[in-house]
């Protein structure tokens, strides 16, 4: 079944050109992928076909994500295709890259300036020396964060790349007294690992030539996310070893730039005289008019071609109401939800973007109340490889085949035995499974309710000690708190086990999201709240060419989710909370409804 | 382009061994008396490298732990077994597969480390069980298993090996290894087969034949009483995947069973080197292969190096430069054929049933010539006289556990041991097989002392000491070479007393033919054997304090120096009349004149004797067979006190 699969989807790829340029690529590539353009489908086969016919065993690839949930849905599509999980093919994202395959391999090998063993601080513990540090430099500004200070510290990784950045000089010291206390504290934070990896791969010819011999292939998702230490580990990498990389992003989607990430890496990269650069040019998502409107938010021509839906035309609607997001929020309640409905589009493939998390909550409270089911994206538990374990267990449980005892085992020994450090015999690893099977297969008396079921094999198989005594599921104990909180909230109280991996993920109901959260989904009809210039982009936004454009970018990504509608909201006036107290401000359409407006609006 | 290797060896309390720390080279020969280990020392190898082991084997018992060590399991001892690999860093499949494994060795470089522990183990309850894991570094949980295996592994040809045998068995056999590394395809074995299958029938439709197989059957189903089971006749190996195993090997067109045992443990070993080859570059690449590398980038080397055949597939050159040859491996390497096995190769005695020729052959050029790691053990001097000194190891007692010696840590300068390489012949190869050695400058010496010895009731086989003939002074690389493989020794050499012969405005000479009777006042003269000493010893980084007693100094260390020459020294030492016919004697049966005869007598009396040694370095006469005869006259009065010095000391230190 998996190789026609596979050979369909080749087929596939074989009408695209672009696709089938990729596909075919045989040295160092770089795939500018627009919006909906099928690269996942283009990574999963070069993947495939790379194990298949040119990796020869035991060398195998490795492939980069950024996200967790990015690296399991790579793996469930290539089991899809048939891939048989050797031992060197290494999915996930750039941090467990680092910590298994860099960090962790030879942190004990060479002298390094992290203490050894490798223990990763909690989140509470980052926080707290984050903030002796800010008092041990006096810095009293409350409103400097910690993401400031590890952007800084990501930027300030040094290598062959020519793309330069704006110091932050504050951050910078900030930082240094920062990283003095983590090793006092003998720890080391999330950061350190991808910092000090590049510089080993950087320094140690002997840890590239490792890499080399294991991975002759790397491929990379969403090389844009991925900041400048990657592009150095990445750029020394191609320049001293003998690696092969496929690489795919696509620059006008980068919207983390105050995480350190910005488009200027992957065009770097691209432009190198020894890679090949190829763009996906078809859209197999939206119609062209919803795809010419991105662009003109944008402000770039970009010249994507939509394959589907050819010859429909784009609903574009504008709304203008009265006071504040509230009005909108009422508006789209009323009006716009049963509206959306009438024309036959179901509450899934609705979504509704929003600038923050707790204007989301706002929308999810009014839709509450109008009973219009919801699912909002941005969530209190993060959906962790322990996490995903746990709904494994529930799967299994469930009888689902596709999930294996000597898995679920595997991951448990692991995890008790904190990654090997521990030794156990063979025996008493036995003796562990026997006695997770036992629990698990007796926790079925539950199966009906989730928080009882959950209690139960938490506590009979004593999560926290162990993940308590696990550096590297540091802060798990306080998720596995929050999924506990969340899962007992009253839309849940009916979920048996079976519906544990539903849990954050939406089904027949509208989705509520930020707007930097709604990125790589897609729906029929999008609704954009808060269009306003000086809201949308921000007024400090517009003297600042870098952040005008990132503002740009997160706009091109909102409208290519749609499908076929795009509706944009506005007010007319807000209330702006000043020195001199609060005040009435009127506010005018954003460029970006400008733009769209006098290519699609009303009067055209 | 030398392979990895193995480059240290830590063993503790396994069987001969309590505690051995030893560096190798990426040749190795070990040589040792017998029952010193030497085959358990490749076993301690073996559990942790070899496929063939089985886990029943890998799991040792209480006899497996050194004598040493009182009720080793009840105080839980553990055995410990580590062994270091370098310049790996070529070989792709062993950094994929091993790197967990990396170390730093004590130059800073890369080494990797693979344990094999027999521990106890005690679990929650108290209870205790002896365990055994094989690992990478010191991190237990990081096997080293089966899979791993594959591309590590040791190959042990052992001492008494049945070639023939294994030659025959089509699944040992090294031929049928090589043969499916070629992956001759199906079809063709297939046409093969069918046209193998018409020749035996050609044989099979004879009249006469089945003439014969009818007869058979009539007989046989009148016993049976029945005509169930019908005899036939096979002609030859029809099914084409037996095809290949029914080769058979001959040797000069007699089949190898018939042929001699020598030659067959060459042929044997031959095969095996050839077996285990790196095969990264192949000789051989059929043409859908050549097609289908082309395509590759930089497959113009590929032009280079081979050559089209008649049957459409290519054949590697013979005549490739290095850096072709360096450029082809690099590209095979990266379209997929670099993931080959290492498997280091061990020898028990790869001398045995071979003649002397055969033996030095099969070391210089089978085993020297090729590119991967050969440990060898050996009892032959012809094989340690042609290896190089530096990949010695030697094994040898220590209080009473076996400890390891090599030549391959002892700092040398280039060069240095070139004397010695190029004197160790096949007597002097002897020298790393004794318990002892003496070392002397001439053959004078080498012939007469082995019978002071015995003179003087310390006769040296007994002790397995062995006299050295080094033909010059330069004893410094033979000292330092024994000592680090700590294998006793004593110098004996010749004392060069000179006087010096200053003349106004003149350079000084020295006049070495004289007697200390011949010293007058205001003489300076002195001793060039002891002054050698002083320098030897310097240069050994063992320089002599001041104010020594010099004699003493240099007994203490083993090196005894004379007077005079070692024949001037006999001469004056002698007393007796005995002694003094021994001379006369060997002098009468080498020259007839009579005068010469009576004169040599008279000045031997007259203490002449420095003319009488002119008389013997005569042409006519010569040291050597001088000595040669000599030696069977000679008496114990006749050996001088240092000769006597130093046998005594060598006796004794080989006691030790």
């Amino acid at each position: 079944m998996s190789t026609t699969t596979y050979i369909e989807k080749l087929s596939r790829i074989e009408k695209d050109e672009y696709q089938k340029a990729a596909f075919e690529s045989q040295s160092n590539t770089v795939v500018l992928a627009g919006p909906g353009s099928g690269k996942t489908t283009v990574l999963t086969l070069k993947a495939m076909h790379l194990l298949n016919s040119v990796i020869a065993e035991p060398r195998g690839l490795a492939c980069l994500t950024y996200s967790r949930e990015a690296a399991r849905e790579f793996t469930e599509r290539l089991k899809e295709l048939g891939l048989v999980r050797g031992n060197n093919i290494f999915l996930g994202t750039v941090h467990s890259f680092c910590l298994t395959e860099i960090l962790g391999k030879f942190s004990d090998v060479y002298s390094l300036n992290i203490p050894t063993p490798i223990r990763i601080a909690s989140e509470k513990q980052r926080t707290q020396l984050f903030e002796t540090a800010k008092k041990n430099v006096e810095c009293d500004n409350k409103y400097f964060k910690i993401g400031r200070m590890n952007c800084t510290r990501m930027l300030s990784v040094s290598g062959v790349s020519n793309i330069s950045v704006d110091r932050d000089k504050i951050a910078e010291i900030i930082a240094d007294e920062y990283e003095k206390l983590l090793n006092q504290a003998g720890v080391i934070d999330y950061e350190t690992i991808i910092i000090e990896s590049t510089k080993l791969l950087q320094e140690k010819p002997y840890v590239r030539e490792c890499i080399a011999a294991k991975y002759p292939w790397l491929l990379i998702d969403e090389y844009q996310d991925l900041g400048r230490p990657l592009h150095e580990m990445v750029l020394a990498l191609i320049d001293k070893t003998k690696i092969k990389f496929f690489a795919v992003g696509d620059p006008d989607q980068s919207i983390y730039g105050f995480q350190g990430a910005v488009p200027d890496y992957l065009i770097e990269l691209a432009d190198r005289p020894d890679v090949k650069k190829i763009t996906l040019l078809n859209n197999y998502r939206s119609n062209q008019d919803i795809i010419d409107g991105s662009e003109l938010v944008l402000n770039q021509q970009r010249g994507y071609v939509a394959k589907t839906r050819e010859n429909e035309n784009a609903v574009y609607k504008f709304i203008e109401v009265s006071e504040e997001l509230d009005d909108q929020i009422e508006y789209f309640v009323k009006r716009i939800v049963p509206g959306l409905v009438e024309n036959h589009i179901p509450y899934e493939e609705i979504a509704v973007l929003v600038e923050n998390n707790s204007e989301c909550n706002s929308i999810a409270l009014r839709c509450q109340k109008e009973n219009i089911p919801y699912y909002i994206v941005k969530h209190q538990f993060n959906r962790s490889d322990f996490v995903k374990w746990v709904e494994n267990c529930a799967s299994w449980i469930e009888g689902d085949r596709d999930i294996v005892f000597s898995d679920i085992g595997d991951f448990w020994i692991s995890l008790i035995t904190v990654n090997g450090a521990t030794y156990l015999t063979d025996e008493e690893k036995l003796i562990i499974r026997e006695r997770l099977y036992k629990i698990l297969v007796g926790s079925k008396v539950y199966e009906k309710s989730l928080t009882q079921w959950f209690d139960y094999v938490r506590k009979a198989l004593c999560f926290d000690k162990y993940l308590e005594q696990n550096t590297y599921f540091q802060d798990e104990k306080d998720n596995i708190d929050n999924l506990v909180k969340e899962m007992s909230g009253s839309e849940y109280q009916e979920y048996g086990i079976d519906k544990f991996s539903k849990i954050g993920k939406p089904e027949n109901q509208i989705v509520i999201s930020t707007r930097h959260s709604s990125k790589g989904l897609e729906f029929e009809a999008i609704v954009m709240m808060g269009m306003e210039e000086d809201r949308f982009p921000r007024y400090y936004a517009k003297n600042d060419s870098r952040l005008l454009a990132e503002a740009n970018r997160l706009c091109f990504v909102c409208v290519s989710r749609a499908k076929r509608v795009c509706v944009l909201m506005r007010s007319k006036y807000y209330t702006v909370y000043t020195k001199n107290g609060p005040r009435r401000e009127k506010f005018y359409p954003s460029r970006y409804w400008k733009r769209l407006y006098s290519k699609y609006g009303k009067d055209r | 382009m030398d392979s990895l290797y193995i480059s240290r060896v830590v063993i503790k309390n396994y069987r001969n061994f309590k505690d051995l720390d030893v560096n190798l080279q990426h040749k190795s020969v070990i040589v040792g008396e017998n029952n010193i280990g030497k085959t358990n020392f490749i076993r301690a190898l073996q559990l942790i490298l070899d496929p063939s082991l089985s886990d029943e084997d890998r799991m040792l018992s209480e006899s497996d732990f050194n004598d040493s060590l009182e009720n080793p399991m009840e105080n839980n001892q553990e055995i410990l077994i580590q062994i270091y690999i370098s310049n790996y860093r070529r070989n792709v499949a062993v950094m994929t597969m091993l790197s967990d494994a990396t170390v730093l060795d004590d130059e800073g470089n890369e080494a990797l480390l693979l344990s094999y522990k027999f521990f106890p183990h005690i679990d929650d309850f108290g209870n205790k069980e002896y365990q055994y894991e094989v690992y990478m570094r010191d991190n237990m949980s990081r096997k080293f298993g089966s899979r791993e295996r594959k591309y590590l592994n040791i190959k042990v040809i052992k001492a008494l090996r049945d070639v023939e045998v294994d030659l025959r068995n089509s699944k040992k056999s090294p031929v049928k290894k090589m043969l499916d590394d070629y992956k001759i395809s199906k079809e063709v074995l297939e046409n093969i087969a069918s046209e193998y299958k018409e020749c035996g029938d050609r044989v099979l439709n004879l009249d006469e034949i089945n003439d014969m197989t009818m007869h058979i059957n009539e007989r046989f189903s009148e016993i049976l009483g029945n005509h169930d089971y019908d005899i036939s006749l096979q002609a030859m190996e029809v099914d084409p995947t037996r095809v290949l195993g029914s080769l058979k090997m001959l040797m000069a067109n007699r089949s190898v069973s018939d042929s001699s045992l020598g030659l067959d443990n060459i042929l044997y070993i031959s095969l095996v080197l050839q077996m285990l080859k790196d095969k990264t570059v192949p000789t051989f690449v059929s043409g859908i292969e050549y097609s289908e590398l082309l395509t590759k980038e930089n497959s113009e080397i590929l032009g280079e190096c081979y050559i089209p055949n008649a049957g459409g597939n290519y054949v590697l050159r013979t005549d490739i430069s290095e850096e072709n040859y360096a450029a082809l491996y690099t590209f095979m390497t990266d379209n997929g054929h670099g993931n080959n096995a290492v498997t280091l190769l061990a020898i028990e005695e790869p001398e045995a049933h071979l003649h002397p020729v055969y033996q030095r052959l099969i070391y210089k050029d089978v085993i020297n010539r090729n590119g991967f790691p050969i440990l060898l053990t050996t009892h032959s001097t012809h094989i340690t006289s042609v290896a190089p000194i530096k990949s010695l190891v030697h094994l040898h007692q220590e209080s009473g556990s076996t400890v390891a010696h090599s030549t391959a840590s002892m700092p040398m300068i280039d060069g240095e041991f070139l004397d010695v390489e190029r004197y160790l012949d096949v007597k002097r190869g002897e020298i790393f097989l004794g318990k002892g050695v003496i070392l002397v400058e001439g053959i004078a010496e080498e012939y007469i002392i082995p019978k002071f010895a015995e003179l003087i009731g310390k006769p040296l086989d007994e002790k397995g000491i062995v006299v050295c003939n080094i033909n010059c002074t330069n004893f410094k690389p033979y000292m330092k070479m024994l000592k680090s493989l700590s294998i006793p020794y004593s110098v004996i050499t010749d004392g060069d007393f000179y006087i010096e012969n200053t003349e106004d405005g003149e350079e000084s000479t020295r006049n070495y033919h004289v007697m200390e009777k011949d010293v007058k006042d205001n003489d300076t003269y002195g001793s060039l054997g002891m002054e050698n000493a002083i320098k030897t010893f310097e240069a050994l980084n063992d320089s002599v304090p001041e104010n020594t007693d010099l004699d003493l100094h240099f007994s203490e260390r083993g090196y005894f120096i004379g007077k005079y020459t070692f024949e001037v020294d006999m001469m004056e030492c002698t007393s007796t009349e005995d002694g003094e016919r021994a001379f006369t004697d060997t002098f009468n049966q080498l020259v007839e004149s009579n005068r010469k005869q009576n004169n040599f007598k008279n000045r031997l009396r007259n203490q002449d004797y420095e003319f009488c040694l002119r008389r013997i370095e005569d042409q006519s006469v010569g040291k050597g067979r001088f000595a040669q005869i000599f030696s069977g006259k000679c008496v114990a009065d006749n050996c001088p006190d240092y000769v006597k010095n130093a046998i005594e000391y060598i006796y004794t230190k080989v006691d030790e």
